[in-house]
């Protein structure tokens, strides 16, 4: 029950107040001039869900808070392969995908490093193409194998970082939930400010042919706040000043460039939002972007630096 | 059919949402209540859990999907499972027009007592992902219910999550196209014509 901890339920708490705090903002405008805020309203609420279903899902009980993850990772890969063209044959390697989500989350529970860092990149990676040997069909072979083992790494792989992350032994006071709520917050919040920062002020686009809506003032100012963010909260780290002001621009500029990742991914494929699960929002991967880059690059930093 | 209910409410829905998921659009063409005749595509055994999701429990308990009885009731509890939980139109493939009673006279009685159904006009599931020509029996129901609203949904993917003769469920996210209502007599079409029509919706763009 690591929601009966004071750190993490104070953070929690202090989600709710944001959130209230900007469906006040949302109230004003709406009054303020006619422009359709329904959007806002929508995203506003999912984004009450969204935290309301994570903490129960994940702060109740390991084992719960394991399978919840790995449900996310799930999602996140069967939205992935509906979304990008495959043919009748693959369902046979996809299925694989689906299957190894359950050794990797299995071992990101047990803490087994070894066997966790290398089930995905090795032995999927090993195995992909001896099921298609074994499928006899040679025509696609290269890109159908590429495209299911690229969404596992990303969707299943690095994605499972949150689990290994929430299982870690605690350092200094510090348990695994806290350290994965600071990733979190601090990962959709920068998406947040990205999106704010680029609305008030944003001029020069920065990737103009992948998405246009991004900013270099958006992302800049992201930059500044995410990493005031994550001194604040750096009380859910056993960090110092300059590891949390390291671990805010890490978080910042990775989930910048997952969320364009995933962009170019829709780009490709010639959709706008990768789904309809969440109003407002889109798909599940228009949530999870950023965190696909976050999640391995903000663990590998807290695992180098204590573990 | 309270056990219909409970049965698509928490068993079927829960499992569509969560293991392949459903995208749906226009979802405004569906509709809330009245009597009602859905076409739709025929690829896998998924595809009438699909459709049965899409509506509430009020709505579901008078939506009966058209199936062959010599394939649902093959075995007892398959049996069961189609009258009970699924609620099924049986269609005997096997009379013959010489035969005393109409093929369709079951569809008919549906009809008649206020039940809206779910036919694949395609008769069986076909080559995953691939349209097969409709049979015309469609086109002779539309004519003699000419007041009821044919809704055609066209479905995606699930033949690839559950192809015929596969028992690997691989989890895609279903897709499901609600069009447009369309009735025989807005029509000046002869049967072959109309079913032609109602064909188009399935074709792609």
């Amino acid at each position: 029950m690591s929601i009966l901890e004071p750190k993490i339920y104070a953070t929690l708490l202090l989600l709710y107040a944001i959130l209230v705090f900007a469906f006040i903002i949302y109230k004003l405008l709406a009054r303020r001039d006619s422009k359709d805020y329904t959007e806002l309203r929508a995203r506003i609420v999912s984004w009450f869900y969204m935290i309301t279903i994570f903490a129960l899902g994940v702060y109740l009980n390991d084992i719960v808070g394991i399978i919840f993850l790995a449900l996310i990772s799930y999602l996140a890969f069967k939205e992935y392969v509906s979304l990008i063209p495959t043919r009748i044959i693959d369902r046979r390697i996809i299925f694989y995908g689906y299957l190894f989500i359950i050794p990797q989350y299995y071992f990101a529970y047990t803490q087994w490093y070894e066997m966790y860092i290398i089930t995905i990149p090795v032995y999927l990676f090993l195995f992909l193409p001896f099921r298609q040997i074994w499928i006899g069909e040679t025509e696609g072979f290269i890109g159908n194998t590429s495209k299911v083992y690229w969404g596992a790494m990303l969707f299943i792989f690095a994605l499972s970082h949150s689990a290994f992350l929430y299982k870690l032994e605690p350092t200094e006071g510090i348990t695994g939930p806290m350290m994965l709520l600071y990733l979190l917050f601090l990962t959709e919040i920068n998406d947040v400010f990205q999106y704010i920062c680029g609305k008030s002020f944003g001029k020069r686009k920065i990737v103009p042919k992948v998405s246009p809506n991004k900013t270099v003032e958006g992302f800049l100012g992201a930059l500044v706040l995410t990493t005031i963010m994550a001194i604040a909260l750096s009380y859910l780290t056993p960090f110092t000043l300059w590891e949390s002001i390291a671990a805010g621009i890490i978080i910042s500029s990775g989930g910048f460039i997952g969320d364009v990742v995933v962009s170019m991914v829709k780009r490709d494929v010639g959709v706008k939002d990768s789904g309809n699960l969440i109003a407002g929002h889109g798909g599940i991967l228009d949530r999870l972007d950023s965190l696909t880059y976050t999640a391995p690059l903000f663990f590998h930093f807290i695992y180098y630096l204590y573990y | 059919m309270m056990l219909k209910s409970l049965f698509f409410t928490f068993i079927v829905k829960p499992v569509i949402i969560l293991i392949t998921g459903i995208s749906i659009k226009n979802p405004q063409n569906l509709p809330k209540s009245g009597q009602f005749i859905i076409i739709a595509n025929h690829n896998s055994h998924l595809d009438i859990m699909a459709i049965m999701s899409l509506f509430d429990s009020t709505v579901i308990r008078k939506v009966r999907p058209v199936a062959a009885s010599d394939y649902f009731f093959k075995n007892r509890i398959l049996k069961w499972i189609s009258i009970h939980l699924i609620d099924i139109v049986p269609l005997d493939r096997s009379i013959k027009h010489a035969h005393s009673t109409h093929p369709l006279q079951p569809v008919y009685d549906a009809l008649d007592q206020g039940d809206s159904l779910i036919i694949f006009p395609e008769g069986s599931r076909g080559d995953p992902e691939k349209l097969g020509r409709f049979k015309n029996g469609i086109g002779h129901l539309a004519k003699k219910y000419q007041n009821i609203d044919i809704i055609p949904i066209v479905l995606e993917e699930t033949g690839k999550c559950l192809p015929k003769n596969e028992a690997l469920l691989v989890p895609f996210i279903i897709k499901a196209e609600i069009k447009k209502p369309m009735r025989f007599k807005n029509y000046s079409l002869e049967i072959q014509d109309f079913v032609l029509k109602l064909e188009e919706n399935f074709k792609k763009g």
